[in-house]
């Protein structure tokens, strides 16, 4: 990581945490914050402010914080008009952080007005309004402000709102941005368009065209991707079942020498769902301990206690609905099909174990002529 | 070191999925018990073999795979259906290819038991054999002092 970039990250934790400064509008251009996360190179560490006088000072404070030496100020120098832009030096390297005035450009969205027209329209509010499975993807940053900055002629568009919202991650203000940020990508994903309100000049989302509601059913989910899911998941359960056998038939084996009643009873519970169960949830423990950064482990750990569980509980079901069981079974046998069944099977046994015999004896009969002979 | 929260978070999450499973799996029981006693009502004898496949670990895949198909297809937006689905589709390929496995693997697992027992046996016999040497020496060892 270079100075500029060093310099930037302890910037924005400073900065973002300064209750001086957020109280004034203060936002970092997401343009370099975006740079920042990407890891690509930026020119100019530009800062929104409402007001210079307010925010100078503290700005200047927090650089000296971060040691920044050799502190200079200059008003209307920067590329932006009505800008101030203060220089430093940092760790050796000149620093320069160029504040804009904010010209009121920057605008709200509430979650709520983001269905604006879809509202209006039906003249309902908001929770009635949207469908379940959209307000669902809402309900925890419904009424939450969605607070977007925006400068110059990049547009009021979507796509902007969620790189600013992503570039805005930092920000102790926006605490709800992101969660707001995932639930309109996936909107967007789901074929939802948006546009900007020009009455109220905020973003809006519009209903989907027929053939996207058609494409948004269930039958139509993305195919692939919910297959390699299923496949992924279901090699997870594959090796748990394979793991938790090769520990049960091996402790069942080990076990096998043994003649006194309680190996018996042990071996016997390790035979059971219970055993397997119980096995499940010894080798979750161990593998919920090892000191280990791995995705594969982890699921694998989450996919041990859920197969723990499932096992026990089934074998539970299973115990407590045995008698249920054994009475829909013989309600089912009394419905003559088995007995009906059994008997053909046993005539057909019969018939052909007769014609077996016949033809047993017709051979026998045949060797002995042919022997005498 | 994970914190109270995540530990609690992550419980949860893992006693949610069970429930799914656990549903899937009594679900999938019924559906075949029900195919089952339909199967045997009928008198053919195709329905044996029917019988027998309904009956076996692909069998179960198979009515988990259909299970899972009913549900996909059902018109409803609700989450828990689709967690349902899900769960019935990835348990289909987990019994389906587990099935796979231990009808390939069962001749290894077979030759690694008699392996194993034959091992046992052999240490058994030996351990058994000097235990007999040793005996007959001390025999003969006591027989000579008797003597004397």
């Amino acid at each position: 990581m270079n100075t500029q970039r060093r310099f930037l990250k302890n910037f924005i934790q400073k900065t973002y945490s300064d209750s001086s400064l957020t109280q004034n509008g203060f936002s970092i251009h997401g343009g370099c914050l975006r740079d920042l996360i990407a890891d690509k190179e930026f020119k100019d560490i530009d800062v929104f402010v409402d007001d210079f006088d307010t925010t100078i000072p503290h700005v200047i404070r927090i650089m000296r914080d971060l040691g920044v030496t050799a502190i200079r100020k200059h008003t209307k120098g920067g590329s932006i008009m009505d800008s101030t832009t203060i220089n430093g030096l940092y760790q050796g390297e000149l620093i320069s952080v160029e504040l804009a005035k904010d010209f009121n450009n920057t605008w709200d969205v509430n979650i709520n007005e983001l269905f604006l027209t879809k509202v209006r329209d039906k003249n309902k509010p908001f929770s009635e309004a949207i469908p379940v499975g959209i307000k669902n993807d809402f309900t925890d940053v419904e009424g939450h402000t969605l607070y977007v900055g925006t400068y110059g002629k990049s547009g009021c568009t979507l796509e902007n709102t969620l790189a600013d919202i992503r570039n805005y991650q930092f920000s102790v203000f926006n605490l709800y941005n992101m969660k707001i940020a995932a639930r309109i990508e996936k909107m967007s994903n789901r074929g939802y368009t948006h546009s900007i309100d020009k009455n109220f000049n905020k973003a809006v989302m519009l209903d989907k065209p027929e053939t996207q509601v058609m494409l948004d059913k269930p039958e139509a989910r993305s195919t692939p991707s919910f297959l390699s899911g299923c496949l992924k998941e279901a090699g997870y359960q594959i090796a748990i079942e394979q793991v938790s056998r090769g520990v049960q038939s091996a402790l069942v084996f080990a076990l096998s020498g043994g003649d006194s009643s309680k190996v018996e009873f042990a071996k016997g519970v390790l035979e059971s769902d219970f055993g397997k169960s119980l096995i499940q949830s010894m080798l979750f423990l161990i593998a919920y301990h090892i000191p280990m950064e791995n995705e594969h482990l982890e699921k694998f750990t989450h996919n041990l206690l859920v197969s723990s569980i499932a096992t026990s509980e089934n074998a539970l079901i299973d115990f407590a609905s045995s008698k249920l069981q054994a009475v829909v079974k013989d309600s089912l046998g009394g419905l003559g099909g088995t007995e009906k069944r059994k008997a053909k099977r046993v005539r057909q046994g019969s018939t052909h174990s007769s014609e077996t015999l016949q033809s047993d004896s017709e051979a026998l009969d045949e060797a002995v002529l042919q022997a005498s002979a | 070191m994970k914190s109270l929260d995540q530990n609690k978070d992550f419980l949860i999450h893992c006693a949610k999925t069970a429930g799914y499973r656990v549903v899937a799996e009594q679900i999938t029981l019924a559906t075949r018990a029900g195919i089952v006693a339909a199967l045997l009502s009928i008198d053919s004898k195709y329905t044996e073999n029917a019988e027998k496949i309904i009956s076996s670990a692909f069998g179960k895949a198979l009515v988990q795979f259909g299970v899972s198909m009913v549900l996909h297809q059902l018109p409803v937006d609700n989450p828990h259906v689709q967690a349902l689905t899900y769960e019935c589709l990835v348990s289909s390929i987990a019994t389906g290819e587990g099935a796979v496995l231990n009808t390939a693997f069962s001749g290894v697992q077979d030759f690694v038991k008699n392996k194993i027992l034959s091992i046992k046996d052999d240490s058994f016999a030996k351990v058994q054999e000097s235990l007999s040497e040793s005996v007959e020496e001390e025999i003969v060892q006591h027989a000579k002092t008797v003597s004397v």
